[in-house]
């Protein structure tokens, strides 16, 4: 199935873009995704501590599995105000 | 109507509170206003720079908004969020809530702001005098 990931902040610095499309196994989850966009392991584990997950423009927790054309966001801290 | 604007326009809460719908049941109007200041943590900021999941944001704050108006009998809500580039002295933020009595309006303008704070996806990137940037998480 295909997935798009959107990237902000730091992370979008980090990665050099605002959206990655990502073909991964039926059933994957948001925290699988994430290890698949990344795949030293050391800092998907750092990333993990700070980081939300969101899909569809609903927080997730990271075991929530996608579906065919999710759009799955990956929230940094956030600094609103 | 309760309204969420977020914008790269300067906010100008004068002119903002000018379209505010008028409501003659209610005696408070509380407004508050987040300033972009000068200093973070002993830094000299310069300006900061807000980014926003611009979908996400408007759907969490039209939540947060229906959470307080489930807490407190309030009657209006209007959130403006500025985003892009915002030099010291402006303004980020405007927020007005309108109720019938002022405990309610600053009770709920609390909550709003601290919820906005922990669950709208907006992140904001300082730039300091020494021409360094830093992306802020904000814990107060």
């Amino acid at each position: 199935m295909k997935i798009k990931v959107l990237l902000f902040a730091k992370l979008r610095e980090i990665v050099g873009k605002e959206s990655v499309d990502l073909e991964l196994p039926e059933r994957t989850t948001a925290l699988g995704a994430l290890e698949a966009l990344f795949e030293d392991k050391k800092q998907v584990e750092q990333m993990r501590e700070y980081l939300l997950f969101a899909i569809n423009q609903s927080y997730a927790r990271p075991d929530a599995i996608l579906k065919e054309a999710d759009e799955l966001a990956l929230i940094p801290p956030m600094a609103g105000g | 109507m309760d309204c969420v604007m977020i914008t790269t326009d300067i906010l100008d809460s004068v002119a903002l509170r000018e379209n505010l719908p008028d409501h003659s049941c209610c005696g408070a109007l509380v407004q508050f206003e987040g300033i972009v200041r000068d200093q973070n943590e002993g830094k000299k900021v310069i300006e900061i720079e807000y980014e926003c999941f611009d979908k996400m944001a408007k759907k969490e704050l039209g939540q947060i908004i229906g959470e307080a108006k489930g807490k407190w009998p309030i009657h209006e809500v209007f959130i403006a969020h500025r985003v892009g580039k915002v030099t010291v002295g402006e303004t980020s933020l405007v927020l007005f809530v309108m109720s019938s009595h002022r405990r309610e309006a600053f009770e709920a303008s609390q909550y709003i702001i601290d919820e906005l704070k922990k669950r709208v996806p907006i992140w904001k990137k300082e730039s300091y005098e020494d021409g360094k940037t830093d992306w802020i998480a904000c814990h107060h």
